[in-house]
């Protein structure tokens, strides 16, 4: 599927609401994709494209919360916009609080759903950009020799070359060729560009070796029932 | 004279050789030869002295006839006369007779003849007399007997018998009675009434000639002697009205009084008793009058006691004939008609308790008490009072034979209890609705989640129809589908109202005919939103075919309801096992309809198994308790049970039985 098809994930246990969200987002030219629990949305593969969920806040087995949850652990973040059957006003706080983009009480109007999905897919979009890009510096970072992401933190932290070369105990000749390299490696086009690439890296100017990509965790087994 | 047959002295000999001599014929002839003979040879030796010496055989004829009768007489006189006219006329010793005596002979012969037949008359006559004595004699004779072993068998009787009796002279008192009259006194009675005196008068006149060993022992006298010197001794006042009412009678010459009264022992005990008078009537004398007096205390006592609780029972009693009308009825009945017992006896049931309730309820219970069953019902029934709750049992009675004579009829008005039952029934109806109307606040999050959903849906694919219409080429396949999808939710959406709103409409318990599986399917869906917000699930396990039961549906799906949020508030805390919920439904012993809610929860704390029912008692922090007590009383109006009991592993079970309709 094209990286520009963005996909409605509806989850809704209850048969007639999820053939009417169907029915509805097919209507409006959207692609949707529907599953009656979270576990079967978790287990199908999804494509690599912006989108949305739109979730049952009451889910029998893993509750819409609690797949919010999960997904924002999984760093496999997608915007949430939460049905509900009625205004539970702690459960709302708490999904907004889990940066949920929207909480819609059933029956909701048309518009607001719309305008809420095609935020959600906005944001997921602007969101895949930031991650695409953050993927691809951090994918050239990886290219760095040991020696050069050393370089670069002093760089980033604002350390002449002469000074680079005292801390690591190498000529500053050695250092100046290593800069370049480590400037060529990242793309980057000034030191200022560095700084920025690097704070995005999550590396700061005393910590040589940033915090790297998070691993996936293993699923919690699904509860029976 | 001879002293032949009228010497007084030799009669009895006399009459026993008579009878000896009438036997036979030959013997009575030979007497007329032999007496002939005997009187010829007299008068031969008399005939030189006197020729009138042959008038003896005169004699001979005489004795003839009264021995042997009239034809022996006749021989004899034949006899006489020849020897008379041989003998003893002129010429002496021939046959031949003098002219001059033929006068002689012929009187002689009509002397002879007459006294041979007014001698065998004579005796005649003295035969009948003696045997018509001798008949008499004898008849006397077994009349004396008789009546000898009457009088045995009499003072077998009076001796011997258990009834008082008592033998008293009331000629004296009949002469008192006599003069009162003489005075000109018409009303007995009155004048009794009004003057005790002479009453008193009249008892002292009384002589008792005797009494029986019975009466002895009765009055508890030491001896015969004792009781006869003591009439007195034996009167209270009641037995001085019974004496009255007996000497009334006398005086207006009744042959017979029978009275009930009461009398003394001469211990003083009372005794109850039955007396008659039998007054021999005119001319016979009233010097052997006859009292029997039976005690009848206990008999007394037992009637009492019966005819007390007849009468004084607080239940209407009566009792109907097969005609449908009403022998007798006590004073309870009296007062639920407000009509005496002498208007309603006699009168048909219909006519007192109306046709209609007599047609339908009355008669058809009368039959069968008649044909011999216990009948027995319940119901209200219009009378002067008002509609009464009446509770009625018919017994058949039999007084005498196999046939059911009457019914008799046990009432009780009920009317205050079924007011008060229904009172409480209708209080019950309310606190139920109320629990009702609580609970359904407690699930309105899930009611309105269940209510959202199908109208979610209709709006969502409302939408869709329209977005799909206002395209250049509508696609109608799907707005087809849309619509039905729409059409489909909007009866899900009013499914789910009715049955909210009959579960909070307050209305009368009604009971109808009720398959429980239906009932457990109607729950699920009020209760599912809940049981998923308990991250639990909810699991139906029911017998594919349950007899039916007669039950009130809002009132029984309030019960699941409650035992389902139960179950589920129990598994609240429960994270290391399914929280499942399971309602089964069973065919139960004893024609009964099983149905049980079974959850994996904390169970119960054996500690309150006991107050588990009770109101306002609860496990619960915001629990009213009122939810198992409601229950229970619901489950118990139906003649069915609620009861608990903890799993095996995890949980409790909630069973209710309900008697199944055959």
């Amino acid at each position: 599927m094209s990286a520009d098809v963005p996909t409605v994930f509806v989850i809704d246990d209850d048969r007639s609401v999820r053939d009417a969200l169907r029915r509805l987002l097919t209507s409006v030219g959207m692609t949707v994709e529907v599953f009656p629990t979270a576990q079967a949305f978790l287990s199908a593969r999804r494509a690599d494209a912006p989108g949305c969920l739109v979730l049952d806040v009451r889910l029998p087995g893993l509750s819409g919360l609690d797949l919010q949850r999960e997904l924002a652990d999984t760093n496999a973040t997608l915007p949430i916009i939460f049905l509900t059957g009625h205004g539970d006003i702690p459960m709302s706080v708490r999904a907004m609080k889990a940066g949920a983009i929207e909480f819609l009480t059933k029956p909701f109007r048309e518009q607001e759903l719309l305008d809420a999905i095609r935020q959600a897919i906005d944001r997921d979009r602007i969101a895949r950009t930031k991650r695409q890009e953050l993927a691809e510096l951090r994918r050239r970072y990886d290219t760095l020799t040991p020696r050069e992401r050393d370089v670069m933190a002093g760089v980033v932290a604002g350390l002449l070359n002469k000074q680079i070369a005292a801390e690591l105990g190498s000529a500053e000749a050695t250092v100046k060729e290593q800069r370049g390299q480590v400037m060529l490696k990242m793309q980057a086009g000034s030191v200022a560009d560095l700084v920025r690439s690097a704070g995005r890296l999550g590396i700061g100017p005393s910590g040589l070796g940033g915090p790297g990509p998070h691993q996936g965790r293993v699923d919690r087994a699904p509860r029976p029932g | 004279m001879l002293g032949v047959p009228f010497c007084p002295a030799v009669a009895a000999g006399r009459d026993t050789w008579r009878r000896h001599v009438a036997q036979s014929a030959v013997v009575r002839y030979a007497v007329a030869v032999v007496a002939v003979a005997v009187m010829v040879v007299l008068g031969l030796w008399l005939r030189p002295i006197v020729l009138a010496a042959g008038q003896l055989l005169l004699l001979a004829v005489l004795v003839t006839g009264w021995l042997g009768g009239l034809r022996p007489a006749l021989l004899a006189w034949g006899l006489a006369t020849v020897a008379f006219a041989y003998y003893f006329t002129l010429p002496l010793d021939s046959v031949k007779v003098d002219p001059g005596q033929l006068p002689r002979l012929m009187i002689f012969a009509l002397v002879a003849g007459f006294m041979a037949t007014t001698s065998a008359a004579r005796r005649r006559a003295e035969d009948a007399l003696r045997s018509a004595r001798d008949e008499l004699e004898t008849r006397v004779g077994e009349r004396t007997r008789a009546l000898a072993d009457s009088e045995r068998r009499y003072r077998h009787i009076f001796d011997s018998t258990r009834v008082s009796i008592w033998e008293e002279d009331l000629t004296r008192v009949k002469q008192a009675l006599d003069d009162l009259r003489a005075r000109g006194v018409h009303e007995v009675g009155d004048y009794l009434a009004a003057h005790p005196e002479f009453v008193e008068h009249l008892i002292a006149r009384v002589k008792i000639v005797d009494v029986n060993d019975a009466s002895v022992a009765l009055f508890a006298a030491s001896t015969k002697q004792e009781l006869v010197a003591s009439l007195v001794g034996i009167f209270v006042p009641e037995t001085r009205v019974a004496f009255r009412k007996a000497m009334t009678a006398l005086a207006e010459g009744r042959p017979f009084f029978e009275g009930e009264s009461v009398v003394q022992t001469l211990r003083g005990q009372r005794l109850t008793v039955l007396f008659t008078l039998t007054f021999p009537q005119p001319p016979a004398s009233l010097a052997s009058v006859l009292v029997t007096v039976t005690d009848i205390t206990d008999r007394k006592r037992a009637e009492y006691l019966t005819g007390h609780v007849f009468e004084s029972s607080p239940d209407a009693i009566y009792i109907v004939g097969r005609d449908y009308r009403y022998q007798r009825v006590n004073a309870a009945f009296e007062r639920r008609w407000r009509l005496p017992a002498e208007r309603i006896v006699g009168m048909r049931v219909d006519e007192l308790a109306g046709t209609e309730p007599f047609e339908a309820t009355y008669k058809p219970h009368l039959d069968r008490c008649f044909a011999g069953d216990e009948a027995s019902f319940v119901g209200w029934f219009p009378t002067p009072a008002g509609r009464q709750y009446l509770t009625a049992t018919y017994s058949p009675l039999r007084p005498d034979s196999q046939r059911v004579e009457a019914a008799l009829a046990i009432t009780r008005d009920l009317t205050d209890h079924a007011r008060a039952a229904d009172a409480l029934q209708q209080a019950q109806a309310e606190l139920a609705h109320m629990t009702r109307v609580t609970t359904l606040g407690e699930m309105a999050a899930s009611i309105a989640h269940e209510v959202n959903q199908p109208l979610a849906a209709i709006v969502a694919d409302a939408n869709a129809s329209l977005n799909w219409l206002a395209s250049a080429t509508p696609d109608v396949d799907s707005v087809r589908e849309a619509l039905t999808a729409i059409v489909k939710d909007g009866h899900r959406a009013a499914e789910v109202i009715q049955r909210i709103r009959q579960l909070a409409t307050r209305t009368a318990p009604q009971k109808a005919r009720l398959d429980v599986n239906d009932v457990i399917r109607d729950v699920v869906p009020l209760v599912a939103t809940e049981v998923r917000s308990h991250a639990a699930s909810l699991r139906l396990d029911l017998a594919p075919a349950v007899p039916p039961v007669a039950a009130d549906r809002v009132q029984l799906q309030q019960v699941l309801i409650n035992l389902v949020m139960n179950g589920m508030e129990a598994m609240t805390s429960v994270a290391d096992r399914p929280r499942e919920l399971v309602i089964r439904s069973r065919p139960h012993e004893d024609g009964q309809v099983l149905l049980a809610v079974e959850d994996a929860g904390v169970g119960i704390d054996p500690s309150s198994v006991s107050r588990l029912f009770t109101a306002f008692f609860t496990t619960k922090r915001d629990g009213m308790g009122m939810g198992l007590s409601i229950s229970r009383s619901i489950i118990e109006a139906h003649g069915g049970r609620l009861w608990a009991t903890s799993n095996a592993q995890h949980g409790a079970t909630f069973q209710l039985a309900l008697p199944a309709l055959r």
